[in-house]
């Protein structure tokens, strides 16, 4: 078993390195000596292999490019930065004992899509960086627990766990929100293959005192409205789920 | 740790942003035409012709692909795999084109049909004859081909690390950030695609054999 598994690795590998010297002999890096000998090796002929590596023109990228956009729909409003008070030093003996606590909070949100076709599994929403450990409440009464504490310029690492397997494809936006002005975090999102998510996502440097942190997750056709469900206070809709937790700067 | 510049480039393009897109294409357009050049004509139909059209019938093919159902291909590449984006594109792009390739080949309709070779394959479930069988390098790509198309993309990137680049679980591990248990289980679940794979192409092979007997 091993010794094929292994005998098929060592195919792939040889047809690789071929192909990276195929590679080389499309863009015209070689010798004529070199390309002489790298077609006799590899059995092409150079000028044929020469055409196929001609890169495509700018009007075929550009038509692919649009094709895609097409494929997509039309971009998802973005909301607008939020200024924030200054940042003072007196965060940062508070913030050392928040990491050091690494408390996990947890919102529960028991929730379904309205459709059957677009349902959504119920998500509970972990923030891995924040000063205690709780387990939070049922959506409704999340507001009433102590805010956690956010280090501003730092990467929040955000957990989004269904409550079964879900298999379907889902997607997820993060927020900031205070007294109606919404800024979206730049984030980055793993997948796992029962519809976890991992989700990064960027604090700005400038933090606001406190606000609200909102997350929207959901298949992506219902992310592109994500500004406006993260304005809202709607917990579920068609195909998506917003969950939100108070938070503090530490400063 | 920051967010991935390309993740964050992909998250954006598949929100609609068209410049996003465009840098994508411009970046990821090279490694998928060489991977279809490459399939083409090792494939011989590049060796003595013209196939420029076909370069780009398959390249635009590959890319709309890896957007369709809002960008699942790309949306399963993950930077602590251990694969670049467009190690992870080409791998892809690879896998796909020799699909394509492989059915046109099978279709009754195709140009050049090319017959099914035949195969030296033991049962997979067997013991000690399966495991020593000895391999012809025809079965081994069809195991191969087929296994590449069966595994997951993520499986895919787990499979060329293990088995092609032949980096062992601790070092995929320390690269990928993964647990070394979690290589195992992904090495095992591989191991098994690949029996299913063989014991699956052999029982396909038995029928025809005994049909060309009699």
């Amino acid at each position: 078993m091993t010794d094929w598994l292994k005998e098929i690795g060592k195919q792939l590998r040889e047809d690789a390195e071929a192909g990276e010297r195929l590679d080389e002999l499309g863009q015209a890096v070689l010798s004529g000596a070199d390309t002489a000998e790298l077609e006799r090796e590899l059995q092409v002929d150079a000028e044929a292999v020469r055409v196929a590596y001609e890169p495509l023109s700018p009007e075929l990228k550009a038509r692919i490019s649009a094709e895609i956009s097409r494929s997509l729909g039309p971009p998802a409003p973005r909301a607008a930065s939020t200024p924030a008070p200054p940042r003072t030093a007196h965060w940062r003996w508070a913030f050392g004992s928040a990491l050091a606590a690494a408390a996990v909070v947890a919102i529960w949100l028991n929730v379904r899509a309205g459709s059957q076709e677009l349902a959504l599994a119920s998500y509970e929403l972990e923030v891995e960086n924040a000063v205690s450990r709780e387990r939070s409440v049922p959506e409704g009464t999340a507001s009433e627990a102590s805010p956690l504490l956010f280090e501003p310029g730092s990467v929040l690492r955000l957990v989004l766990q269904p409550e079964r397997a879900s298999h379907g494809q889902v997607a997820a936006r993060a927020y900031l929100l205070r007294e109606n002005q919404l800024e979206e975090l730049h984030s980055s999102f793993e997948a796992t293959e029962v519809g976890a998510l991992r989700l990064q996502a960027q604090l700005p440097a400038a933090l606001p005192e406190n606000g609200t942190l909102v997350v929207v997750i959901g298949q992506p056709p219902a992310l592109r409205d994500s500004a406006a469900i993260a304005r809202g206070s709607t917990p579920a809709g068609r195909g998506w789920q917003r969950l939100e937790r108070r938070f503090a700067s530490v400063q | 740790m920051s967010p991935h510049p390309d993740l964050l480039r992909i998250q954006s393009a598949l929100a609609g942003d068209a410049r996003s897109v465009s840098e994508l294409i411009d970046e990821l357009t090279p490694v998928v035409q060489h991977r279809v050049a490459r399939a083409l004509l090792f494939g011989g139909r590049g060796r003595a012709r013209n196939f420029r059209p076909e370069i780009e019938d398959f390249t635009q093919d590959v890319l709309l692909g890896l957007f369709a159902d809002q960008g699942r291909l790309l949306l399963s590449w993950s930077p602590e795999r251990g694969l670049s984006l467009k190690g992870f594109v080409g791998l892809l792009a690879e896998r796909q084109v020799g699909a394509t390739l492989r059915s046109r080949r099978r279709s009754p309709f195709s140009a050049d049909p090319t017959e099914p070779a035949d195969l030296d394959l033991q049962p997979a479930a067997g013991g000690p004859d399966a495991s020593n069988a000895t391999e012809t390098r025809q079965t081994l790509e069809r195991v191969s081909s087929r296994l590449r198309d069966r595994l997951s993309p993520a499986g895919l990137a787990m499979f060329y690390q293990l088995y092609v680049w032949e980096k062992s679980p601790e070092e995929v591990s320390k690269e990928t950030g993964l647990s070394v248990e979690s290589i195992y289980q992904w090495r095992s679940r591989i191991r098994k695609a690949a029996l299913d794979v063989r014991s699956e192409l052999a029982s396909e092979a038995r029928p025809r054999l005994r049909q060309g007997s009699t």
